[in-house]
């Protein structure tokens, strides 16, 4: 018995000090207490975010300890989707989530009640400067979006955000969208499959647009927001369960208040908010130093701001019905 | 001289020589192409960058001031997924492959479940691992346990049934108990089938807890490759996938010493010995 009952004690014994190490590791630090003039409850706040720059003056605020000041212990918890970040929320584990302002209109239509309590980003106020504008190779013989009729253009996540631009984009050129033939693909492998020929045009995202401006040499075949609206739309938007947030609306009036003044911070000053997106993304930070970013801070969360979305989402068949703003918003 | 006469009578094939020099050989044939395809452009250097630039990035990785901090902590977070996974499989597939296996109508009436269930894709319960246990390692060990506990729940059932009726029947006679029974009988005949399916499981527990952690983001070294990913940062993301490889090699290195630890009394790791 001995002789086969030892290994397996000592395979078992190793796997549980394997399994201890990556504990004690994992282990979150111990919650630091508020500084001792200020006694402030301490509340968790899991945030689901997906990596990306928007999150960049969250991560920013956290790090400079605003959210603590705040009476916050922000997790920031990464996710692959929106949809991921929805379901965590279901489950009690999340608190808010950021998305895109199309996947919550569209997450809300397919009868998840939630509610939007901040602005995460907004369209930069120049428009010619677009970040998701639509990119081809330097030769490419398309002209304007309209060209795009019959060939490939990737995105991200079919019926979503940056789909709904390059629909925008071809639809206000004259184009039927319908006849665009979209792929999904990762964004990082889409400048490959530009400069490959697998596709005819991509809806950059960053780094890979500026990536792809700078290094491949691909130009901008349209840019979006400049028929998306007149003026700068909120893009992005950290939302939460409504039925979380009327059970507990103090709670959920700080942690808006407090986004507000992460986003604030960040739009007056841009160069350590590209510091800290470098952080929080990996990129690199010289190239975070350049990439084009969306504007933070600078739009509050109104229906005017939100509404030019809405309708090309709805024209456009992302949604069925207009959006009820004023159940959505939630003002405390 | 003797020796060196009945040499030369063994094909290179059957030396003890062949198997490492062969691997090198393919090893060496692989890290040629990849430096060679990359620095003539034959892929674009851009998102394929050379071998030996990437290997250089290990070093970085393994080491290095910036990334070591963030790659031992994502290992760790992967090797606690991938031991606490495989652990509860084990524990959950002998104890249900023995109950299961040893009674021939149990056996029968749970065999269209267990094949009804057994080919669910575990990448297919990720939402399902997401809402109960959230973006978190839980998820991941959720799904690992999903990938392995069907593999070793077969190989014990297999390994019950295939027990001699025959040593069976001479133990009862002898008067051995049932739990005597279990040790002296069944035991050394399962143990073979049990450790061939911890070392399958042991490379599917690695490649489901990876894969989940790029899909989803949970914790570890495929959501580092992720993270690296989105970032535009190619060499760090083949860096940490020649990482990962290392790491499923050194498992199956390991799972296979202790197998044949286990196993030493067992007719067939006796004739390989011999041979």
């Amino acid at each position: 018995m001995a002789k086969f009952t030892r290994p397996l004690l000592g395979a078992i014994g190793l796997i549980a000090a394997v399994a201890l190490t990556a504990c004690s590791s994992a282990a979150p630090a111990p919650t630091e207490t508020a500084a001792a003039d200020a006694p402030v409850e301490i509340q968790p706040l899991v945030a689901g975010v997906i990596p990306v720059t928007d999150i960049g003056p969250v991560y920013m605020a956290q790090q400079n300890g605003v959210f603590e000041e705040n009476g916050f212990d922000l997790t920031l918890q990464s996710a692959g989707s929106s949809s991921e970040i929805i379901q965590a929320m279901q489950s009690g584990q999340v608190q808010i989530g950021y998305g895109g302002t199309t996947g919550v209109f569209q997450a809300v239509e397919n009868g998840i009640d939630l509610v939007v309590i901040a602005a995460a980003s907004a369209t930069p106020d120049d428009p010619e400067n677009g970040i998701n504008d639509l990119l081809v190779v330097a030769d490419s013989p398309l002209k304007s979006a309209k060209d795009l009729e019959g060939k490939k253009v990737a995105v991200n996540a079919p019926g979503g955000y940056t789909q709904l631009l390059a629909d925008i984009a071809i639809k206000a050129d004259g184009g039927d969208p319908t006849k665009v033939e979209y792929v999904q693909m990762g964004v990082p492998d889409q400048p490959a499959a530009l400069e490959s020929g697998a596709i005819d045009s991509f809806v950059a995202g960053e780094p890979f647009g500026t990536l792809g401006r700078e290094d491949k040499g691909f130009k901008t075949l349209a840019n979006p927001f400049v028929e998306l609206s007149d003026h700068a739309v909120v893009a992005g938007v950290w939302y939460a369960i409504r039925s979380e947030v009327e059970k507990n609306p103090e709670y959920y009036a700080k942690v808006a208040e407090t986004i507000d003044v992460a986003n604030t911070y960040a739009l007056e000053n841009d160069e350590e908010l590209r510091e800290s997106i470098a952080t929080f993304t990996k990129i690199d930070p010289a190239l975070a130093a350049r990439i084009r970013l969306g504007s933070y801070g600078k739009l509050p969360l109104t229906v005017e701001n939100l509404q030019p979305i809405a309708d090309w989402s709805l024209e456009l068949g992302y949604i069925k019905k207009p959006v009820d703003f004023d159940n959505l918003i939630w003002e405390p | 001289m003797t020796a060196v006469q009945e040499r030369p009578r063994l094909t290179f094939s059957r030396t003890r020589w062949s198997t490492p020099v062969l691997g090198a050989a393919g090893v060496l044939a692989f890290i040629a192409v990849w430096e060679v395809a990359s620095r003539l452009s034959i892929v674009n250097p851009d998102y394929l960058p050379p071998f030996s630039q990437v290997f250089a990035e290990v070093f970085q990785v393994v080491g290095g001031e910036q990334l070591r901090g963030e790659f031992w902590e994502a290992l760790g977070m992967t090797m606690f997924g991938w031991a606490v996974g495989l652990a509860l499989s084990l524990v959950l597939g002998v104890v249900l492959g023995v109950i299961l296996g040893s009674n021939r109508w149990i056996r029968e009436y749970t065999h269209s479940t267990i094949e009804f269930l057994r080919p669910i894709p575990s990448v297919g319960l990720i939402p399902i691992a997401i809402v109960i246990f959230g973006v978190r390692p839980s998820a991941t060990i959720f799904v690992v346990v999903w990938a392995c506990f069907w593999v070793i729940l077969i190989h014990v059932i297999a390994g019950v049934t295939d027990v001699d009726p025959v040593a069976e029947a001479t133990a009862r006679s002898y008067g051995l108990g049932p739990l005597d029974r279990a040790r002296y009988v069944v035991w050394p005949t399962v143990l073979p089938y049990l450790m061939t399916g911890v070392r399958l499981s042991g490379t599917i527990a690695l490649v489901v807890a990876i894969t989940i952690e790029i899909v989803v983001g949970a914790p570890g070294i495929g959501q580092m490759i992720a993270t690296y990913q989105s970032a535009g940062n190619v060499t760090v993301v083949y860096a940490l996938a020649l990482l990962a490889g290392v790491l499923g090699l050194v498992i199956n290195l390991l799972l296979r010493t202790l197998e044949n630890a286990v196993l030493a009394w067992h007719p067939s790791m006796r004739s390989e010995v011999v041979a």
